[in-house]
């Protein structure tokens, strides 16, 4: 009997699911595989470990628990995990976990974000103890460029938003920026000036 | 996935086995393409293929992995997907799909398949 050697197609897929498709598989097989993409928070936990090149094994040590206890957490649902497990693979893999709290829509997120970003930028500019003129001047020029990228991202999303400029191109473009804290007190004028230079 | 550029190129007998098991053993299809689906995920993050590892991932030698259907609920019969992870061109050949019984034969398939890789590599 001789034996086949199996041929490559010549078709290629990015994603399981448009493979899936491909082959016509039953739907019920598609959804397995779009419920575990879905999975984002377990499947992050082993990419954590993978970046960190740590087997379940070495991360099980870590954790002082069982490979197994590990394999599941990584296998498992997003909705069965809790709050110590991530705490304690964030610790183990030395990364950090934040916790986000709050904005449910895009516009909310983005307030949310510049005002996580403020809390940072005020952050690095306690760094800044007057003594030292290279840091200070490194603080500065840092600050210039995120104020350059930012002003850059605006613009551009504003030039995309083509109709909607044409339709109130006789008035002054405005930003508005709603923050929980006084701290952008003055940024909506500065971004202003940016966006509309 | 897409991001790195790692892409999956299927062979004749992985479409014919898959085809089977989706009229057999449906419920053995969804464990394993739920892990293929994981460690697709995974060769993103993983600065190289081979140093990946999880439960479902067994090293078969030669750079050939089996994926099991290992975590899936309802527990399954053993069943493997087999993949070689290629590097150089970030593709994932995925060669054959098979039980505890067709084993041998399915590494041996699998073998030829990456010797034949290797031999086009070579004309090229």
């Amino acid at each position: 009997m001789t034996e086949e050697t199996p041929k490559a197609l010549k078709k290629s897929h990015i994603s399981v699911k448009e493979m899936l498709e491909d082959i016509g598989v039953d739907r019920d097989v598609i959804d397995t595989v779009e419920d575990v993409h879905r999975q984002k928070v377990s499947n992050a936990l082993a990419k954590i470990r993978l970046s960190r090149g740590l087997t379940q094994k070495e991360m099980a040590e870590l954790l002082k628990c069982t490979q197994g206890r590990i394999s599941k957490l990584e296998t498992g649902k997003d909705d069965d995990l809790r709050l110590r497990d991530l705490s304690d693979y964030a610790q183990a893999a030395r990364v950090s976990l934040s916790v986000t709290i709050g904005p449910q829509n895009c516009a909310e997120a983005i307030k949310h974000h510049l005002f996580t970003v403020k809390q940072h930028i005020d952050q690095l500019v306690t760094l800044d103890n007057g003594k030292d003129l290279a840091l200070s001047h490194g603080i500065q020029r840092f600050l210039d460029q995120i104020l350059w990228n930012v002003a850059k991202l605006i613009g551009s999303s504003k030039q995309a938003l083509k109709k909607a400029d044409a339709q109130k191109a006789s008035r002054p473009a405005e930003i508005e920026i709603i923050s929980s804290s006084d701290s952008f007190a003055g940024t909506k004028g500065n971004l202003n000036e940016l966006v509309n230079a | 996935m897409s991001d790195h550029g790692w892409k999956m190129v299927r062979t004749d007998l992985f479409d014919r086995r898959v085809i089977d098991y989706n009229k057999n053993h449906k419920n053995q299809l969804k464990a394993v393409f739920g892990n293929l689906e994981r460690y697709v995920d995974y060769l993103e993050s993983a600065p190289i293929a081979r140093l990946i590892s999880a439960q479902f991932i067994h090293p078969e030698g030669r750079g050939l992995i089996a994926l099991t259907e290992k975590g899936y609920k309802p527990k399954q019969p053993p069943t493997r997907l087999y993949a070689y992870p290629r590097q150089d061109s970030k593709t994932l050949y995925l060669i054959t799909l098979g039980n505890k019984g067709s084993q041998k034969q399915d590494i041996k398939d699998c073998y030829r398949f990456i010797d034949s890789l290797s031999v086009e590599g070579t004309k090229k």
